[in-house]
């Protein structure tokens, strides 16, 4: 497979995605994929995968995510992303229900995704949890924090 | 320059950064370089943040956890880790210019940066994703709310 090859197959991911085809996902997604390897975070194949996905969007029926930046180098595709969404439903998260809080969610992050004969076999992310925990009312600043950098207290 | 020449320019950078060998950065980087995410022009600006850095850290540590290049970008996951012992002037954007008393709390930062390498010389970390949640929260900039206390008790005994 061919960098571009492997770019387009998580192009196509992100498409599905945003246009709620779960179905192609059986087809990009690798029997044996894994993230988060023995975290409380673990998902494995095409099932966790669309498990994952589909609460998700039961809790953001609006979640978009749009690709900003994307390279690849041998089996590696990286991607620096945004994410804009809704909080209009519940999203059971970790086996937690949190309840609608309307919210507008807007955050950033960046996935390494590992592509292999055109299948994806596993993803590792770094995402701005600061901004979208404090978006969903999971943390808050302290009295140190707000002195701190006022202008974030929302 | 091939990728794997600018992956090893990236890679003595990190080395640099860790041996606090600031000298080695004026032959790494170029004069204007930029810190995009962290909004710093010029390598100047760019050193004294690291110095900054390291008087408020003094093990601050950074691991190359995964590296990646394409055309002139490498793009690399790290792991930054330090213990706040000494007074650290604070430069993050989200932050502004604060000067922080040591707390004497362990940190770790994770992120993804973009670097652009131009003829042999860093010129600029175009972008970069932070996971500041340790860190602030180790400073103590913030805390759980009533709801996620009560939503996950386990985690906040």
């Amino acid at each position: 497979m061919s960098l571009e090859e492997n770019k387009a197959v998580i192009r196509r991911l992100f498409e599905a995605e945003n246009n709620r085809n779960l179905a192609i996902l059986d087809e990009l997604i690798a029997p044996d994929f894994i993230e988060g390897r023995n975290t409380p975070f673990e998902l494995r194949g095409p099932e966790g995968y669309k498990q994952f996905v589909t609460m998700l969007f039961k809790g953001f029926p609006d979640w978009h995510e749009t690709i900003e930046d994307i390279i690849a180098e041998e089996d590696k595709v990286c991607v620096h992303l945004n994410v804009t969404a809704t909080h209009t439903g519940e999203w059971n998260f970790l086996g937690v229900t949190l309840a609608p809080t309307g919210k507008k969610i807007t955050y950033t992050a960046v996935n390494i995704w590992r592509v292999v004969d055109g299948k994806i076999v596993e993803r590792k992310s770094v995402r701005d949890l600061l901004v979208f925990l404090t978006q969903l009312g999971l943390i808050q600043p302290t009295e140190k924090g707000k002195k701190l950098f006022p202008e974030n207290v929302k | 320059m091939s990728l794997e020449e600018n992956k090893a320019i990236i890679r003595s950078f990190f080395e640099a950064v860790n041996k606090r060998n600031l000298a080695l950065l004026d032959e790494l980087m170029a004069p204007d370089y930029v810190d995009h995410a962290l909004q710093l022009r010029g390598l100047e600006a760019n050193k004294q943040a690291l110095t900054e850095s390291y008087k408020g850290f003094a093990d601050w540590h950074e691991t190359i956890e995964d590296i990646t290049a394409e055309g002139d970008k490498v793009w690399v996951r790290f792991k930054g880790t330090g213990t706040h012992t000494g007074e650290y002037q604070e430069s993050l954007p989200s932050i502004g210019k604060t000067t922080l008393a040591p707390t004497g709390k362990k940190i770790t930062i994770t992120g993804v940066l973009v670097y652009r390498i131009v003829h042999g010389k860093i010129v600029e970390k175009e972008s970069g994703v932070y996971d500041l949640l340790d860190f602030y929260k180790q400073l103590g900039f913030i805390e759980p709310t009533e709801k996620a206390k009560k939503l996950f008790p386990k985690d906040f005994k």
